[in-house]
């Protein structure tokens, strides 16, 4: 076997310009596969730590026929307090917040960017309870104060990146009104929090026109340990009872965290799917390149095979020493493409970095997807050299040594 | 004397048919998946405009600027649009999602409240992709009756929902009058249409408008009409251009929107789509290499009968590109057979019309220029290298 290696690779290095040409197909191919795979891993981390920094341990409830909060606002279908209230008493629950959140144009200084709007209850238990939560916590300045009106919080990125600098004290206008800067929140590390601007409850509703008690969304912090889906049909048990409305005719929405995740996961899946299976279109074509090329080989081989044949190699012999050379063509390629690929995905996660500011985006580059590379690259190589192998090893020596 | 070279090639490919063949396949592949690729785009592109052709480019649409639904819009904002020099008529929908009940069953469709007045019947019948297929439009003094989508008539519900049946919708009963030819996509084909002063009851919104839409007077440019209705806007809500709720489109903004999105999405599909055409192309630059060294007696041969570097150049520059230009020719035929497969299994699942095949002779006549600048360029080296040997050692070469 050593020995068959080491003549393989003496030929091979004889045929430089064949064999470079092989290897650069396959290492095309495997270079776009891997950096599309470990770019897009990359995303799904990046999406796995956003929903892991807000906690897996929520239950989101929005108005029938919206599947996010933003949605919200186009169901026709309303939650309000009343049902915030009735939530109250069950057991098992951190802490119910009443999400009252849009989209908003905020601009600050001439830069205008587009910022997630909250409204929060200021009355004194609410407070109390947002500053339990760890995603509300204040860094510099205070709290939004009952009975005052124009004041703003805001998340972490919105006060350092989006915009220049902005301090506490400063004027921001969010959808053409103006308000006060009056403190700035710890970051959180997520994308809908660190780009959140909170505001009072009433000045929310005065913005957007909406009635006093009406809620975009309610989001339940189960206790740790609480079994999600046991709390979910105890939520919209009372949820029907509160609102009078049959099972199998809810008008809400309960999902837990997990459910929301999936759903998310399912797209990225697909667009996955598709972005790696074009890519592999071109690791299919390295293949056939690497047959052509064995095929070649075995060609301008011929007397060579005879001889060995008439000196008394077997067929599985002959056999072995060209899957042994399409097996390496494979490897070779796959090793050089495995290296390039992750130094393309690394420059595109710099380049990220770049344009948005943040560590969101980081290639996932592990141990796995580089061994399952390489094995790829060398199951391709053995599996388009097995054709021309047999090929060789039919050869009839007495035919073999006649060929000119 | 180009008959000749042909005649030389065409023997070579049939007596070297396996690898020729192996080169020509991956040339293949890349051609039929880019030809693909670009014929649905393409079609997709073609759909979503006719679209927008079928508003006619003489309307303005006012949105808000994030989504729809989270309206800042008033009637007094309908009010001032309409006092806009150059606007002939205006008119605001509802749009919000309502549950819909039919036969026990719930579902949720998109709930567009329409106003009857007249103006605003005349600006909606010019929207020529808004058509009653069966039974009759809503008319004015109409109450409690119900228009239905394509799909939410047939599809949303196990049964189909015929002309005179009832629906529930917000809990009120609807009869059903008249059903909308399709749009071509599931969102607006699950629509259901009720007159706007019965929406703005049922939902308690009095004076929200979810979406203007403005008719600009014959003889004024949509685009000087639009720019003044923003002025007016954004005066009246005390903003900037910057800062502005919402966003004022003509037809052609709307359609340069989406086909600038369109075009970000082609060219990453497309641009990784083009990585197998590279591979490709190595593939002939190997094959040629190895022909030209398979070849180098009878090269030295033609060199010593007289041919030129040129002639021998031009021979193998014209056996590479036969082969890509083969592998063209036959990556475009099963390129287009793909893309039509997967138009029909989408129609199938998603109901769409707006995945269509889409074929321009500029992409078949591009695609074939194409194939053939590739097979030139991998024959490129391994040609030059034929027309530089020299007769004496080709002669004594002997593999």
């Amino acid at each position: 076997m050593k020995n068959y290696m080491v003549f393989v690779i003496r030929r091979l290095f004889s045929e430089k310009t064949r064999v470079s040409l092989t290897l650069l197909g396959i290492i095309i191919g495997i270079t776009a596969v891997v950096s599309l795979i470990s770019l897009s891993l990359g995303v799904q981390d990046a999406m796995n730590s956003q929903f892991e920094k807000l906690g897996t341990n929520r239950i989101m409830i929005l108005p029938g026929g919206a599947s996010s909060f933003m949605q919200a606002s186009m169901s026709a279908q309303q939650l309000t307090d009343k049902d915030v209230k009735a939530l109250n008493g069950l057991g098992g629950i951190k802490y119910i917040e009443p999400v009252l959140s849009r989209p908003a144009i905020a601009s600050f200084r001439g830069k205008t960017s587009q910022v997630f709007l909250f409204g929060s209850d200021t009355d004194e238990k609410s407070l109390e309870q947002l500053k339990n939560t760890n995603i509300f916590s204040i860094k510099t300045g205070r709290e939004l104060k009952s009975n005052e009106k124009g004041e703003a919080v805001l998340g972490s990125y919105v006060a350092s990146k989006m915009f220049d600098e902005v301090k506490v004290g400063d004027k921001i206008n969010i959808n053409g009104k103006t308000f006060k800067v009056v403190g700035i929140q710890n970051g959180v590390g997520s994308q809908v929090y660190d780009n959140m601007v909170r505001i009072s409850r009433k000045d929310f509703n005065n913005l957007f026109n909406i009635k006093k008690d009406v809620v975009s969304g309610i989001i339940v912090w189960a206790d740790k340990g609480e079994d999600l889906n046991t709390l979910k049909s105890e939520i919209e048990d009372k949820l029907r009872r509160e609102r009078h409305v049959k099972r199998g005719n809810e008008d809400f929405n309960v999902q837990t965290s997990e459910q929301l995740i999936g759903s998310f996961r399912n797209i990225l899946l697909i667009v996955q799917i598709l972005l790696i299976g074009v890519g592999s279109i071109s690791l299919i074509v390295g293949g056939i390149n690497i047959m052509n090329s064995m095929y070649t080989s075995v060609l301008q081989r011929t007397k060579e095979i005879g001889i060995m044949k008439a000196i008394g190699a077997k067929n599985s012999d002959i056999i072995l020493i060209f899957l042994i050379e399409a097996g390496l063509l494979g490897l070779v390629g796959g090793l050089v493409g495995t290296f390039l690929g992750f130094l393309i995905s690394k420059s595109a996660q710099i380049v990220v970095f770049k344009i948005l500011g943040s560590n969101l985006l980081i290639i996932n580059f592990n141990l796995i997807l580089t061994i399952s590379a390489l094995a790829f690259s060398f199951f391709i190589g053995i599996l388009s050299g097995i054709a021309p192998a047999i090929q060789a090893s039919r050869l009839k020596p007495a035919e073999t040594l006649r060929y000119e | 004397m180009i008959l000749d070279y042909f005649n030389i090639i065409l023997n070579d490919l049939k007596h070297k048919r396996l690898r020729s063949w192996l080169t020509i396949i991956g040339i293949i592949i890349s051609i039929a998946s880019i030809v693909s690729l670009i014929s649905l785009a393409q079609g997709f592109k073609a759909g979503v405009n006719k679209q927008f052709e079928n508003m006619g480019s003489d309307k303005i649409t006012i949105a808000p600027k994030i989504f729809v639904g989270s309206s800042p819009l008033t009637k007094i904002d309908l009010e001032k649009v309409k006092q806009v020099n150059g606007v002939k008529s205006a008119s605001g929908i509802i749009y919000k999602i309502a549950p819909l009940t039919f036969s026990n069953q719930r579902k949720y469709a998109y709930l567009t409240g329409l106003p009857l007045d007249k103006e605003s019947k005349e600006l909606f019948e010019s929207m020529k992709s808004f058509k009653i297929v069966e039974g009759r439009d809503l008319k004015p003094g109409d109450k409690y009756k119900i228009l239905l989508g394509s799909y939410a008539a047939d599809g949303l519900f196990s049964k189909r929902i015929k002309v005179g049946d009832s629906v529930t919708l917000l809990g009120k009963k609807f009869r059903v009058v008249g059903i909308v030819g399709s749009f071509g996509d599931r969102e607006d084909d699950s629509a259901v249409y009720v007159p706007v002063t019965i929406a703005r009851n049922l939902l308690n919104e009095p004076n929200a408008e979810d979406l203007i839409f403005v008719q600009v007077d014959k003889g004024s440019e949509p685009e000087v009409v639009a720019k003044s209705i923003e002025k007016k806007l954004d005066n009246l809500y005390g903003v900037t251009d910057k800062t502005e709720p919402f966003l004022v489109l003509t037809n052609e903004d709307l359609s340069k929107r989406i086909n600038d999105l369109l075009i970000v999405v082609q060219v990453i599909f497309l641009g990784i789509a083009f990585i197998s055409i590279l591979v490709g192309g190595v593939g002939i630059t190997t094959t040629m290499y190895t022909s030209v060294v398979e070849k180098t007696k009878e090269i030295g041969i033609m060199k010593a009968v007289g041919a030129r570097n040129s002639d021998i150049l031009a021979i193998f520059l014209a056996e590479s590109s036969l082969i890509s230009l083969i592998g063209g020719i036959i990556g475009l035929g099963i390129g287009v057979v793909l893309a039509k497969l997967v138009q029909i299994i989408s129609v199938r699942a998603m109901a769409t019309s707006l995945i269509q095949v889409y074929l321009t002779w500029q992409l078949l006549l591009g695609v074939l220029v194409f194939s053939l600048f590739i097979g030139l360029l991998s024959g490129l080296s391994p040609a030059i290298k034929a027309s530089k040997m020299t007769p004496v050692k080709a002669l004594r070469f002997s593999m």
